[in-house]
C-alpha cells in the first residue's frame, strides 16, 4: 500500500505521546489492544495500512519503532494491555539503560553509537512497506533522548532516505514551570537546528499551551502527562485523518503539508482544536456549527502553542488548513469563510495568495463523540518564531553565564569547541529572521538578501 | 296495406289510389296515397261553410288591400274569375277559405302567398322543378325548414284546442320569434328556391309561382324566413322556375275560387310521407336529394306555405337520419376504421335502432288511426295543422310534437358524428367529449353515452397497458405509441411516447405521462431488467380496473376511484423499478462507485494510480498499450482501498485511450472508464460522456497537484543538500514561491470543484434520490447533479473561455515543473562537481601533492562562474517570465470569473484570492470593474439614459409646436 508512514518514538515524551497516539488509532480503526481487528470493523473503508501493517488476516501491527535509552516508559508500555500490539523487534532499549540524563549531547552521541542497531530496525521497517512516504518522529526537544538522539536520527534519516518526508511531533517544554532540566535551553536550541534543517514539517506541541488549556479550559488541576497526551493524541490522530480516511483531497502527507509550507524552512506548524470538551460545556458543544468551529480555531486561546503576544501586529498566517469532522454541510464552509473574511478574523501574508483551506474529513464510526462538528487547525503562522525567539533568549541567558556546559563538554562533539551551539543559534536566529521576513511584502527577495 | 272490409270508403279510396297510381304492388306507396286521400276527404267532410264564395272572395281582396298588396287585388280577381269559369273545382268556398286562412296567416311573413291545392294524386303533368327543402349548405342544421318546435313561445301559443288561437296567430308569434331570435344572424348569399305552385290541374296552363328566398346561414335555421320576407320576398318578386327561367309574375297571391275543395286526404299523405322520411324513405311528396340527403317537396304538388313549412321542418328529422345513417355506412365501409370509431358507429347504430323503434311505433299508430278513422272527414278548420288533434289522432301537429325529441337527439348525434369525422383515438374521444360541455342536458346525456362507448376500447387498451404494459393498438388510436426498434438502455427514453394529439382532452398531460410511465416501467422491468416476478398489487389493479366504469375515465373527478387506482398502479410499478434497480442491479452502489473512481472520491486509489501511471502517460500516446495501462490499473486497485470494492463494480472499471491527435502524450488521451451493463445503463449510458468529461477535468487538476507536490517535495528534500550552494538561494526562493502560488490555486480550484460543487450537489442528489418515487425522478436528480457539477467544473458553455484559461494555467504548471527539474538536476550536478573537486584536492593533499594546478583551477572556477552567472541567472529570468505570465493568467482568470453570469463561480474567485493578493496587484479586480458592480451601475446608467432621452424625443416629435 502506498504512502505508509513509519513512526519513530524517542525518549519518555516521545513514547508516551506515541502510546496515546496508537491507543487512539486502534480505537478509531477498530483494532483491539492486542492488534486484532474487531469484528465490527471489517468493512474496510478506512486505510489502516498507512500506520499499521497486517501480520496476518486479522492482526494489525503499528509501523512504529520505539526507542529509548532508559527502560521505564517502555516497560510501562510492555506491561499495559497494548503490550502485544507492537512488534517486539521494533522496540529498542539501550542495553546501557542509563538514559541520556536529559543531555542532548549524550542522546546525540548515543544515537551515533547505536545507529547501526537502530537503523537495522528502521530499514527493516522501511523495506516492509511498499511505498513509504515518510517518517513521523515523536519526541520532546527539551530532554536528552528525544532531543539528542532524535536530532541524530533526523540527520541520518535525511542521508539515508533523502526522498522521504520527515514530519515530527515535537513537544516544546512548559515555560510556566521551573524545569529541573537546567540545560533545557541548550537541548532545545540544538534540537531546533535539526528540526529546521532536517525535518520537512514540524508540528509544534507546546507543553505551555497544553497545560494552560488543560487547567483553564478543561479545568484540570495539575494535569498529568496522560491528560495532556490525550490532547496530543487528538491532534495527532486528527491531523492524520485525511491520510487514513481517503477522500478527494489531502490523501497523502505531501498533499497535506505542501500547501501549508511555501518555503522549506518555514515548516513549523501550530495546531488548534475545538471544541475542547469538559463536562460543563458539553451541551453548548453539541450545538457547535461549522462557523463556530472555524471562528474558534482562529482564537489564540484554542491554539496549542503559547506564542508571545504580537505587539507589532505584523505577524500573519502563511497558510491555514482546517480539518473539519462531523456532520458538515459543505455549503456551510463557504458561508463561514465569507464571515471570516468579512470580519477580518485572519490576517494573511502580504506576498502571495493565501487562504483557509478546508478538508472535510470522515470520522471513525467506532468512536462516539459528543461533538456534532469538530475541527483541527494546522496553521503556519509567522508568530511561531516568538517560540524560537524565546528559546534563543533562554539560550543566550545560559550561554552568557557559560552555565552547565561541562555536561556537554563531556561529549566528543563539544570537547574541543562549542561551535555547534553557536552554529545552532545561527540557524535558529536565521529561522526567526526568515519568519520575520515572511511578514513583509518583500519576502520574495529573502534569499538574495541573505547572500 | 289493404283496408279492412268494414270500411267501404276506405276500400273505395284504396282501389282508387291503386288505379290512379298504377302501383298495385307497392303497398307502402299506396298506403301513403290512401292516407293522403283520406285527409283530403276529411277536409271536404268538415267543410260546412256558411259563408258564400263571394263573401270569401271579398274578404281575401280586403285582406290583400289592407296588407298593402292592393296591386294584387286585380290579379286575384282575375284568377278567381278563371276558377269560376273552369269546371274543375267544385268546392271553391273551401278553397277560398283555405287560402284566406293561409293568406292572413302569412301576412306578415310573406306577401307572396302560395296556394296549396293538393288534389289529383295521379296527376302526371310535367311540373316545374321540384321544390327543394334541403339545405344547400353543409351546415348540419341549417335548412329552410323552419324549426318551429324549438321556439318555446310558439309552442306555448300554439295550444291545441285553443279556439281563439288561430294558426295564423301561431305563425305570427313564430315569425315574431324568428325575427327576434335571428335578427343577428347573418344571411348568406345562398339562395334556395322556395317555390310554390298552383296545382296545374286547376289551371290550364300550369303556373307555378316561386319566390326566391334568401336563405339564412344560421345554425339554427331560424333566420331563413326572416331574410326571405324582409328582402326579396318582401319586394314582391315571384318567380316561376319552370325550365329554369325566372319569370316575374304579377300575381303574388294566387287564389283559386274552389268552393268545394276536398283536402282532407292531404294531411294523411303528408304524415305518411313524413314518417317514411323519418326512416329515410322518399315518398310521394317528399323526395330525397341524394347529394344533401335532405328531403324536398315534389313540386308537382302544391302545398300551402304554412304546411310546407311544417313539413319541411319535420323532414329535417329524415335528413338528420340520413346523414347519420350515411355517416355510419361510410364509416363501416372504411377499411382503416379504428376500434374507437367502430364503437362510435356501433353506438350510433344502436341509437338508430332505438330511433327506428320509435318510428315504428309511430308508424303503427298512424296505421291504427287509418283503420280507426277511415272516414274521419273533419273539415279543414281554421287551423290547418290542427287536423284531427282534437280527437287524439296523429296530425302534423302531433307529429311535430313527437318529432321534437328525436330531432333533437338526432341533431345531436349528427353533430357528434360529423365532429368526429376523420378523427381517431384520443382526438375522437376529445371531439365527443367536447359535447359534454354543452348546456343542453339532452346533448350532454347523448354525448356521455356515446363517449362511454368510444372510450371502451380506449379503456381496454389503457387497462392492458397499465396492467401488463402491452400495447394492443392495431389502429394507432392509443395515446401511447411504441417504437419497436428501440431496445436496451434507450427503451426508457425513446421506445414509448405520449402522442399528444391522441391524448383525450379529459386526460391531463401529467396523467398521460404517468400512464406512460406505468406501462413503460412494466416493459422496462420485463425487457431490460429481465424481472419476471409479479409486481405487487397487479391482480388488485386488474380487478379494480375491471370493476371501474369506463365513464370514470372522463368524469371530471380526477381523484375518483379510477384516478386513485391509476395513481397507485403508477406508484407501485415505479417503486418496483426502483427496488429492482437499487436491489439486484445495485444502482446506488454504481453511483457511489462512479463518484469514487471517475469523480476521484477514492483519493488513495487516484493518488496511487497517478503515481504509477505517470511514467507511462508521459510517453507519446501512440506508444501506449491498453493492456499495460489495464495492468497498472489493476495494481493501483490491489494496492489501495479499491481492493475492498465489490468485484462486480471493479469489473466495470477500466482504462481507455481517447482519440489520438498528432503529438498527444499519454496524459492527453488517458481516461478511466466505467462499463455499464444491464438496467442501470438506462441511467448512466446517456451520461457516460459527462462522467468522462468530469473525470478528465478533475484528473487534470489532480495531475497539476501531483506535479506541483512532486516539485515541492524535490525542492524541500534537496534543500538539505543545496545549502552548500548559497548562490542558488534567490532562484530557489523564486521557485518555492511560484510553486506555492500554483499549489494554492490548484488546491483551491480542486476544493471548489470537489467540495463546493460536487459534494454539495451530491448531497442534494442523495436527498432527492431518497425521495424518488420513480425512475424519472432519479434520472432528473442525476441529471441535475451532473449539470451542476459540470458547470462547477467549467464544462458548461458559458465557461468555455474560463476553462481554456485554466488549461493555460495547468500548462504553466508543467512549464514550472520543467524549469524546476532542470534546476534541480543542474544543482545536483554542480554539487557533485564541487564535491568531486574538493575530494580530489583533499586526496592530493593527503598524498602530499599540490591541490590543483592552474589550468584545472581555471577550468573549475570558470565552470562555477558559469553556473552562477550564466545558468542561475538564466533560470531566474525564465522563472520571472513564467511567474509574470502565470500571474497574468490568474488575474485574467479572476477577471473573467468576476464577469461570469454564474453566481456560484463568484465563490471560486473569492477562494482563489481570499487575501486579496491579486486584487492588490490588479486594479481591474477592484469592485467597480467587476460584474456585480457593473451590472448595478449599468442599471443606474440605463435609468439616467432614458431620463435624458425623453426630452430629446419630445423635441423631435413635436417640432410643429416650436
Ligand atoms: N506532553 C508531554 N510532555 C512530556 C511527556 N514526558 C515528558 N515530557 C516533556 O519532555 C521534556 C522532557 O523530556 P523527556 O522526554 O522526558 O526526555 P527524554 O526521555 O530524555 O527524551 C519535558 O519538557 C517534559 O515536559 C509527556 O508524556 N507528555
Amino acid at each position: 500500500m502506498p504512502c505508509e508512514m513509519i513512526t519513530l518514538q524517542l525518549g519518555q515524551c516521545g513514547n508516551q505521546i506515541g502510546f496515546e497516539f496508537w491507543k487512539r488509532l486502534c480505537a478509531e480503526h477498530g483494532i483491539s489492544p492486542e492488534g486484532i481487528l474487531e469484528p465490527f470493523a471489517t468493512e474496510g473503508l478506512d486505510r489502516k495500512d498507512v500506520f499499521f501493517y497486517q501480520a496476518d488476516d486479522e492482526h494489525y501491527i503499528p509501523r512504529a519503532v520505539l526507542l529509548d535509552l532508559e527502560p521505564r516508559v517502555i516497560h510501562t508500555i510492555m506491561t499495559s494491555p497494548y503490550a502485544k500490539l507492537y512488534n517486539p523487534e521494533n522496540i529498542y532499549l539501550s542495553k546501557h539503560g542509563g538514559g541520556a540524563g536529559n543531555n542532548w549531547a549524550s542522546g546525540y552521541s548515543q544515537g551515533d553509537r547505536l545507529q547501526e542497531e537502530i537503523f537495522d530496525i528502521i530499514d527493516r521497517e522501511a523495506d516492509g512497506s511498499d511505498s513509504l512516504e515518510g517518517f513521523v518522529l515523536c519526541h520532546s526537544i527539551a530532554g536528552g533522548t528525544g532531543s539528542g538522539m532524535g536530532s541524530y536520527i533526523l540527520e541520518r534519516l535525511t542521508d539515508r532516505y533523502p526522498k522521504k518526508l520527515i514530519e515530527t511531533y515535537s513537544v516544546f517544554p512548559n515555560q510556566d514551570e521551573i524545569s529541573d532540566v537546567v540545560v533545557q535551553p541548550y537541548n532545545s536550541l540544538l534540537t531546533l537546528k535539526r528540526l529546521t534543517l532536517s525535518a520537512d514539517c514540524v508540528v509544534v506541541l507546546d507543553n505551555t499551551a497544553l497545560n494552560r488549556i488543560a487547567t483553564d479550559r478543561l479545568h484540570i488541576q495539575n494535569p498529568s502527562f496522560t491528560q495532556i497526551n490525550t490532547l496530543v493524541s487528538t491532534i495527532m490522530s486528527v491531523s492524520t485523518t485525511t491520510l487514513r480516511y481517503p477522500s478527494y483531497m489531502n490523501n497523502d502527507l505531501i498533499g497535506l503539508i505542501a500547501p501549508l509550507i511555501p518555503t522549506p524552512r518555514l515548516h513549523f506548524l501550530m495546531t488548534g482544536y475545538t471544541p475542547l470538551t469538559s463536562d460543563q460545556d458539553e451541551v453548548s458543544v453539541r450545538k457547535t456549527t461549522v462557523l463556530d468551529v472555524m471562528r474558534r480555531l482562529l482564537q489564540p486561546k484554542n491554539m496549542m502553542v503559547s506564542t508571545a503576544h504580537d505587539r507589532s501586529a505584523i505577524h500573519c498566517y502563511i497558510s491555514i488548513l482546517n480539518i473539519i469532522q462531523g456532520e458538515v454541510d459543505p455549503t456551510q464552509v463557504h458561508k463561514s469563510l465569507l464571515r471570516i473574511r468579512e470580519r477580518k478574523l485572519a490576517h494573511f501574508i502580504p506576498w502571495g495568495p493565501a487562504s483557509i483551506q478546508v478538508a472535510l474529513s470522515r470520522k471513525s464510526p467506532y468512536i462516539q463523540s459528543a461533538h456534532r462538528v469538530s475541527g483541527l487547525m494546522l496553521a503556519n503562522h509567522t508568530n511561531i518564531s516568538s517560540l524560537f525567539d524565546r528559546a534563543l533568549q533562554q539560550y543566550d541567558k545560559l550561554r552568557k553565564r557559560e552555565a552547565f556546559l561541562e555536561q556537554f563538554r563531556k561529549e566528543a562533539m563539544f570537547k574541543d569547541s562549542l561551535e555547534e551551539l553557536d552554529n545552532s543559534r545561527e540557524v535558529v536566529q536565521e529561522l526567526v529572521d526568515e519568519y520575520q521576513a515572511a511578514t513583509r511584502p518583500d519576502y520574495m527577495s529573502w534569499g538574495r538578501q541573505q547572500q | 296495406m289493404p283496408p279492412k272490409r268494414s270500411n267501404p270508403t276506405k276500400k273505395l279510396l284504396f282501389d282508387l289510389v291503386k288505379r290512379l297510381t298504377k302501383s298495385e304492388n307497392d303497398q307502402a306507396v299506396i298506403s301513403v296515397y290512401v292516407r293522403f286521400a283520406e285527409q283530403l276527404k276529411q277536409y271536404s267532410e268538415r267543410s260546412t261553410f256558411e259563408c258564400s264564395e263571394t263573401y270569401l272572395a271579398e274578404k281575401i281582396k280586403k285582406t290583400l288591400q289592407l296588407s298593402e298588396s292592393s296591386h294584387l287585388v286585380s290579379r286575384f280577381e282575375e284568377l278567381h274569375r278563371r276558377l269560376q269559369c273552369g269546371e274543375f273545382l267544385k268546392k271553391r268556398e273551401a278553397v277560398l277559405f283555405f287560402l284566406l286562412c293561409l293568406g292572413s296567416s302569412q301576412k306578415e311573413q310573406s306577401r307572396s302567398s302560395s296556394t296549396v291545392n293538393i288534389t289529383n294524386l295521379s296527376h302526371n303533368a310535367t311540373l316545374p322543378q321540384p321544390i327543394t327543402s334541403s339545405p344547400q349548405t353543409n351546415d348540419p342544421v341549417s335548412s329552410t325548414l323552419p324549426t318551429l318546435q324549438v321556439t318555446p313561445s310558439a309552442l306555448e301559443t300554439w295550444r291545441p284546442g285553443g279556439s281563439e288561437m288561430s294558426v295564423s296567430s301561431a305563425l305570427r308569434s313564430y315569425v315574431g320569434n324568428v325575427l327576434h331570435t335571428s335578427s343577428d344572424k347573418k344571411s348568406s348569399k345562398m339562395h334556395s328556391t322556395y317555390t310554390s305552385t298552383i296545382a296545374s290541374t286547376v289551371l290550364p296552363d300550369p303556373l307555378s309561382y316561386g319566390c326566391r328566398a334568401g336563405q339564412g346561414d344560421s345554425k339554427g335555421g331560424l333566420g331563413t324566413s326572416l331574410h326571405m320576407q324582409s328582402s326579396e320576398a318582401g319586394s314582391g318578386l315571384l318567380m316561376t322556375e319552370a325550365n329554369g327561367e325566372s319569370v316575374p309574375t304579377e300575381g303574388r297571391n294566387a287564389l283559386f275560387p274552389a268552393p268545394s275543395m276536398k283536402s282532407s286526404a292531404s294531411e294523411r299523405v303528408v304524415l305518411q310521407d313524413l314518417i317514411f322520411s323519418f326512416q329515410g324513405i322518399p315518398g310521394t311528396l317528399l323526395k330525397l336529394d341524394p347529394v344533401s340527403l335532405g328531403f324536398k317537396l315534389d313540386p308537382r304538388f302544391s302545398v300551402s306555405r304554412p304546411i310546407r313549412r311544417v313539413v319541411l321542418r319535420l323532414a329535417e328529422l329524415g335528413w338528420l337520419h340520413n346523414r347519420l345513417r350515411r355517416f355510419c355506412e361510410e364509416a363501416e365501409s372504411s377499411r382503416s376504421l379504428g376500434l374507437m370509431e367502430k364503437s362510435l358507429v356501433c353506438a350510433l347504430r344502436e341509437e338508430l335502432t332505438e330511433y327506428y323503434r320509435l318510428v315504428a311505433v309511430l308508424q303503427a299508430q298512424a296505421l291504427q288511426q287509418q283503420q280507426l278513422l277511415p272516414s274521419a272527414d273533419s273539415p279543414l278548420s281554421e287551423e290547418p295543422f290542427h287536423g284531427s288533434a282534437g280527437s287524439g289522432g296523429l296530425t302534423l301537429r302531433s307529429l311535430g310534437v313527437w318529432a321534437l325529441e328525436p330531432t333533437e337527439r338526432l341533431r345531436c348525434l349528427v353533430a357528434i358524428a360529423e365532429t368526429s369525422k376523420n378523427r381517431k383515438g384520443g382526438a375522437l374521444a376529445s371531439a365527443v367529449h367536447s359535447f359534454l360541455q354543452s348546456g343542453d342536458p339532452v346533448e350532454r346525456r347523448t354525448a356521455r353515452h356515446l363517449l362511454a362507448a368510444v372510450c371502451k376500447p380506449l379503456y381496454l387498451m389503457l387497462s392492458r397497458w397499465v396492467v401488463d404494459g402491452e400495447l394492443e393498438d392495431p389502429y394507432g388510436e392509443f395515446f401511447i405509441a411504441a417504437d419497436p426498434q428501440v431496445t436496451g438502455e434507450r427503451l426508457w427514453y425513446d421506445k414509448y411516447r405520449v402522442q399528444s394529439d391522441l391524448v383525450p382532452s379529459f386526460v391531463p398531460m401529467a396523467e398521460a405521462n404517468k400512464i406512460l410511465a406505468t406501462g413503460k416501467s412494466i416493459n422496462f422491468l420485463r425487457e431490460v431488467c429481465q424481472d419476471q416476478t409479479p409486481i405487487h398489487g397487479r391482480d388488485m389493479l386488474r380487478q379494480a380496473l375491471d370493476a371501474a366504469n369506463v365513464e370514470a375515465l372522463f368524469t371530471s373527478d380526477r381523484d375518483g376511484d379510477l384516478g386513485q387506482v391509476m395513481e397507485m398502479a403508477y406508484q407501485e410499478v415505479s417503486r418496483r423499478v426502483l427496488d429492482v434497480l437499487s436491489g439486484p442491479h445495485k444502482f446506488l452502489e454504481n453511483l457511489h462507485a462512479l463518484r469514487r473512481y471517475l469523480l476521484l472520491g477514492q483519493g488513495d486509489f487516484i493518488r496511487h494510480l497517478m503515481e504509477i501511471i505517470n511514467p507511462e502517460l508521459c510517453k507519446p500516446a501512440s506508444h501506449l498499450y491498453g493492456h499495460n495501462l489495464s495492468g497498472i490499473l489493476e495494481t493501483a486497485i490491489r494496492a489501495t482501498n479499491a481492493q475492498f470494492e465489490d468485484p462486480e463494480i471493479l469489473q466495470r472499471l477500466d482504462v481507455r485511450l481517447l482519440e489520438l491527435n498528432a503529438g498527444d502524450i499519454g496524459w492527453d488521451v488517458f481516461t478511466l472508464d466505467y462499463h455499464f451493463s444491464g438496467p442501470i445503463s438506462t441511467i448512466f449510458v446517456p451520461n457516460a460522456s459527462s462522467y468522462l468529461m468530469l473525470f478528465s477535468t478533475l484528473w487534470r487538476a489532480k495531475r497539476s497537484e501531483y506535479v506541483l507536490t512532486g516539485s515541492w517535495k524535490r525542492q524541500t528534500t534537496a534543500m538539505r543538500m543545496l545549502r552548500k550552494l548559497p548562490e542558488l538561494a534567490p532562484v530557489l526562493q523564486r521557485t518555492h514561491l511560484l510553486t506555492a502560488e500554483m499549489i494554492h490555486l490548484v488546491q483551491q480550484m480542486q476544493y471548489y470543484m470537489l467540495f463546493e460543487v460536487l459534494e454539495c450537489s451530491w448531497h442534494e442528489m442523495l436527498g432527492k434520490l431518497g425521495q424518488a418515487e420513480s425512475l424519472d425522478d432519479i434520472l432528473k436528480a442525476h441529471m441535475q447533479f451532473l449539470d451542476k457539477t459540470k458547470a462547477g467544473a467549467l464544462l458548461d458553455n458559458e465557461s468555455k473561455r474560463l476553462a481554456a484559461r485554466l488549461r493555460v494555467v495547468h500548462s504553466l504548471v508543467l512549464s514550472l515543473e520543467k524549469i524546476e527539474t532542470d534546476l534541480h538536476n543542474h544543482a545536483l550536478q554542480e554539487l557533485a562537481a564541487r564535491n568531486a573537486h574538493e575530494n580530489t584536492i583533499e586526496a592530493r593533499g593527503d598524498a602530499g601533492e599540490f591541490g590543483t594546478d592552474t589550468a584545472e583551477k581555471q577550468a573549475y572556477e570558470k565552470a562555477r562562474a558559469d553556473f552562477k552567472k550564466k545558468y542561475v541567472r538564466d533560470v531566474l529570468t525564465k522563472l520571472t517570465i513564467l511567474a509574470t505570465d502565470y500571474q497574468e493568467q490568474v488575474k485574467n482568470f479572476l477577471l473573467e470569473l468576476a464577469d461570469h453570469p454564474n453566481n456560484n463561480l463568484q465563490l471560486l474567485s473569492f477562494r482563489l484570492d481570499f487575501n486579496d493578493h491579486y486584487k492588490r496587484r490588479e486594479p481591474r479586480l477592484v469592485a467597480p470593474y467587476t460584474y456585480q458592480h457593473r451590472r448595478l451601475s449599468e442599471m443606474g446608467h440605463r435609468v439616467s439614459l432614458t431620463g435624458a432621452a425623453s426630452p430629446a424625443l419630445n423635441w423631435m416629435t413635436s417640432p410643429v409646436s416650436k
